[in-house]
């Protein structure tokens, strides 16, 4: 079995580059880490010359549905096709996947850090401010596989905010601008969580196909649409992350 | 001379066998003992979802009144199992709805549910009482309400540990007036508040009750209303721990739990405060049950709790207790069966303050004589006090340790802990479920083959050197019947060579392990009755046979391949175009 251990930092902190997915090429598993979505740069420099920090910090992971939106659902034969209303979010926050071996009742209730001292695939994750929230919005898995990916009319992406344990998901193609999209989700979940409808205090990062993470603007809209995999509200703005790899 | 006994007769003698076991071997005597029994019998279990087909069972079991099914594999728990992949209720519901009319109880465990099943069951079974959902997923709210509203004989409804679409708690409302029969009831893991008046209501025309596990919503001012209206529960999971209460209301709730004269089971207590534990103290005495998961206190209020809980036999507690919380529990929970430590995540884990080791289980299986079964998640652990435990606890039946690092050794001497895990199955005769972790070579996996012939579950992660490891379960480990392993070097050779086991099985797991795609073609070519199922995110097509595969889920059955594959399972016969396996046939 492959020992891989990453000895180099990341030289792309600031921006936050991560891996994310399974490379099976490598048949096992590339934890995906969660990124600095703050500007304190300067905390973060400090973050990196700690190598030997050990501690790191899981965010649950959280399972998440689907509203009853997705187009071809009328006819759907439960033998035939999966269950769209469930969409696992497997990759999200994790160091070593499943690990430790709890049911997600419990992790949904306690942040897990986890120590991995010794772990081929060890590298640390974020470390995150009790009260911050995240919601993470994901890329339903389509139902038709197929190496190329076509133009979609629709993309429905996924969208979770931490402290909601009920993910929603959103048709991005609904949309033109990041305005309107935002909006969209402010309004969807004030709706079933009794948010502040008027507090602005709102950030919003997105994740791409290369697994960085981007405020709204940082790409044309026209790209973002056909590239988003996830997307993360939080609604405190004071976020420490940091990453750090070993 | 017609020597046969009238089936009259067959089938009153019949109506004594109740184990579903000796049923099995009556109906293997003769082709009339064989329509007697399926006929007769009222309990089946499924416990692998896919290995029959439901129209098998339906026509098979006509009178059946309980059905009990499980559907995906355990590490669905752990999220290794992708999402999609199966283990859908619908053809179930529809089978048995056509078939077996008189079905009542159904529990399901790790399936995929619908709002339409529970709709379909709704309107189906005339006269259903038990709905027990474990580890399930796929339904609404809406689904809940639909049950409530038809099944006016409803017994239980348990929803232990699902994820369900919650749209608010309307649901609750759905229970007509005129239901009066309900003894269990859980929503513990809904997340919407119900409406408290419904359930009050509900609570006083329910004389039957006996357990109510209320959700995180209902508050502590609100259980004490409940407690009022039903001190006959035996069981009882309390919703949240943590409002602030008034000194009148705090002396009520005290009140109501001293009344509760027959309760034996306790949990939920989400976020307990230290200032309500001596509410408890009056129901301590009589508690055989009680599950401390979310109850982040600190260990010497857990203590205060558990000297009095002198009756306890199962415990489910956070390492918070630590260890020394634990020594408390070994000499004052002189009953204890089962103990389950889990991991808070809590600060200064790799401090002294809150550390689980070795001890605390050490203490426990000194004090406690029935102890039988453990999952213990720790920091680290010793060789020597597994052989310690060992010695004291020879009626081991389970054990799970989870040193929580993986490829720890033995934090005193370093060693791996092979040595640890041989004493706990040369010594544990009659142990059935092991899950080992830590750093372990080949050794520990010949000590289990060895000795472990009663062992039916084991779990692996993280362990070994080679494939010589798994050689030693399949050939040694004579009762094994679900074993799963993750992130292990275990490839082709063991796989193969010990084929014919893996039909004695009833599955086995392995992802992110060495298998490689040539050697699930050729396992399934050559093994027609076992479902060989390749769950792997790429496509399979231009993959050569030695590259390796993510996750491979074997299962023996008798209905051939499911017809509900998603596009990442792939089988030989569902999925053709990725041809036979080239690798050498052995």
């Amino acid at each position: 079995m492959e020992l891989d251990l990453d000895l180099s930092l990341s030289p792309h902190t600031n921006s936050s580059h991560f891996e994310s997915g399974f490379d099976l090429n490598k048949h096992c598993p590339i934890e995906s880490v969660a990124s600095c979505l703050d500007t304190k740069h300067s905390r973060f420099q400090t973050m990196l010359g700690l190598v030997n920090i050990e501690e790191k910090f899981y965010v649950p992971k959280l399972r998440s549905f689907s509203l009853n939106s997705q187009p071809n659902e009328e006819d759907e034969d439960p033998l035939e096709s999966e269950p769209s209303s469930i969409v696992f979010d497997e990759e999200e926050n994790s160091e070593i996947f499943g690990q430790p071996p709890v049911k997600s009742c419990m992790t949904k209730y306690h942040n897990y850090r986890h120590h991995s001292r010794n772990h081929p695939y060890h590298h640390h994750g974020r470390r995150i401010n009790a009260s911050n929230l995240t919601t993470t919005i994901e890329r339903v898995r389509p139902s038709s596989s197929s190496s190329t990916t076509p133009s979609r009319s629709s993309l429905y992406v996924k969208v979770k905010m931490d402290g909601v344990a009920i993910a929603r998901k959103v048709d991005i193609k609904l949309f033109n601008s990041y305005e309107s999209l935002t909006n969209s989700l402010i309004t969807m979940f004030s709706q079933y969580q009794d948010c502040d409808r008027e507090d602005t205090n709102y950030k919003f990062t997105f994740q791409g196909k290369e697994g960085d993470w981007l405020l709204p603007g940082d790409v044309q809209w026209t790209i973002f649409a056909e590239s988003v995999h996830r997307i993360s509200i939080t609604r405190d703005l004071s976020v420490c992350v940091y990453n750090t790899f070993i | 001379m017609d020597l046969r006994l009238p089936s009259k007769v067959l089938e009153h003698i019949l109506s004594f066998v109740d184990s579903n076991e000796d049923r099995n071997s009556v109906s293997l005597v003769c082709k009339s003992w064989f329509e007697t029994e399926r006929r007769t019998r009222k309990r089946v279990f499924v416990r692998n979802c896919y290995a029959v087909t439901p129209e098998a069972v339906a026509r098979r079991f006509p009178e059946t009144r309980s059905l009990t099914l499980k559907g995906k594999p355990h590490f669905a728990d752990y999220n290794l199992v992708p999402d999609g992949w199966g283990g859908y209720a619908w053809p179930w519901i529809e089978a048995m709805a056509a078939k077996c009319p008189s079905l009542d109880e159904l529990r399901l465990k790790r399936m995929v549910v619908t709002d339409e099943c529970l709709e379909k069951i709704a309107a189906s079974f005339k006269d259903f009482k038990v709905l027990v959902l474990t580890s399930c997923e796929g339904f609404s709210t809406d689904g809940l309400a639909a049950i409530a509203v038809a099944c006016s004989n409803l017994r239980e409804l348990e929803l232990r540990e699902c994820i369900v679409e919650d749209l608010g708690g309307d649901w609750l409302s759905y229970f007509p007036e005129t239901l009066t029969s309900l003894v269990s009831l859980d929503f513990s893991c809904l997340d919407s508040e119900v409406k408290l008046s419904d359930l009050e209501r509900l609570v006083s025309r329910s004389p039957n009750l006996k357990s109510l596990k209320l959700n995180r919503a209902v508050s502590l001012d609100a259980l004490g209303s409940l407690l009022r209206l039903a001190p006959q529960l035996v069981e009882l999971g309390t919703g949240s721990f943590s409002d602030k209460l008034d000194q009148e209301a705090v002396s009520k709730l005290s009140q109501a739990f001293s009344e509760m004269k027959e309760l034996k089971s306790l949990s939920g207590l989400w976020d307990v405060l230290p200032e309500y534990i001596p509410l408890l103290y009056s129901v301590c005495p009589g508690l055989t049950s009680l599950n401390l998961s979310y109850a982040t206190v600190q260990m010497p209020d857990l203590v205060e709790l558990l000297t009095r809980c002198s009756n306890l036999q199962k415990l489910w507690v956070m390492d918070l207790i630590e260890d020394k919380g634990l020594e408390v529990v070994a000499s004052s929970c002189k009953e204890l069966r089962e103990l389950r430590v889990f991991p808070s995540g809590a600060e200064g884990l790799n401090d002294t303050n809150v550390a689980m080791t070795e001890q605390g289980l050490v203490s426990v299986s000194e004090g406690c004589p029935n102890l039988e079964s453990v999952l213990y998640f720790c920091v680290q652990f010793t060789n020597a006090a597994m052989v310690t435990i060992a010695r004291n606890r020879p009626n081991l039946t389970c054990f799970r340790l989870c040193v929580m690092e993986p490829f720890s050794p033995d934090h005193k001497t370093q060693q791996p802990l092979d040595e640890g895990f041989k004493a706990i199955v040369e010594r544990c005769k009659d142990l059935q479920r092991l899950s080992v972790s830590g750093l372990l070579t080949n050794k520990a996996f010949e000590y289990i083959g060895t000795h472990g012939k009663k062992l039916r579950m084991l779990s692996i992660a993280f362990a070994g050197d080679s494939d010589l490891m798994l050689h030693h379960l399949l050939s040694g480990c004579e009762s094994l019947n679900k074993l799963e392993i993750r992130d292990c070097p275990f490839g082709d050779t063991a796989l193969l060579e010990n084929a014919a086991k893996l039909e004695t099985m009833r599955s086995l797991w392995m992802s992110s392990c060495c298998v490689s795609f040539g050697a699930c073609k050729l396992l399934s070519q050559k093994m027609p009755k076992l479902n060989v199922e390749v769950i792997d995110e790429h496509p399979l097509e231009t993959r050569p046979d030695s590259s390796p595969v993510e996750r491979i889920y074997i299962y023996r059955t008798l209905a051939g391949p499911r017809l509900d594959m998603p596009e990442f399972v792939w089988t030989t016969q569902k999925n053709p175009e990725i041809g036979v396996s080239h690798l050498a046939i052995k």
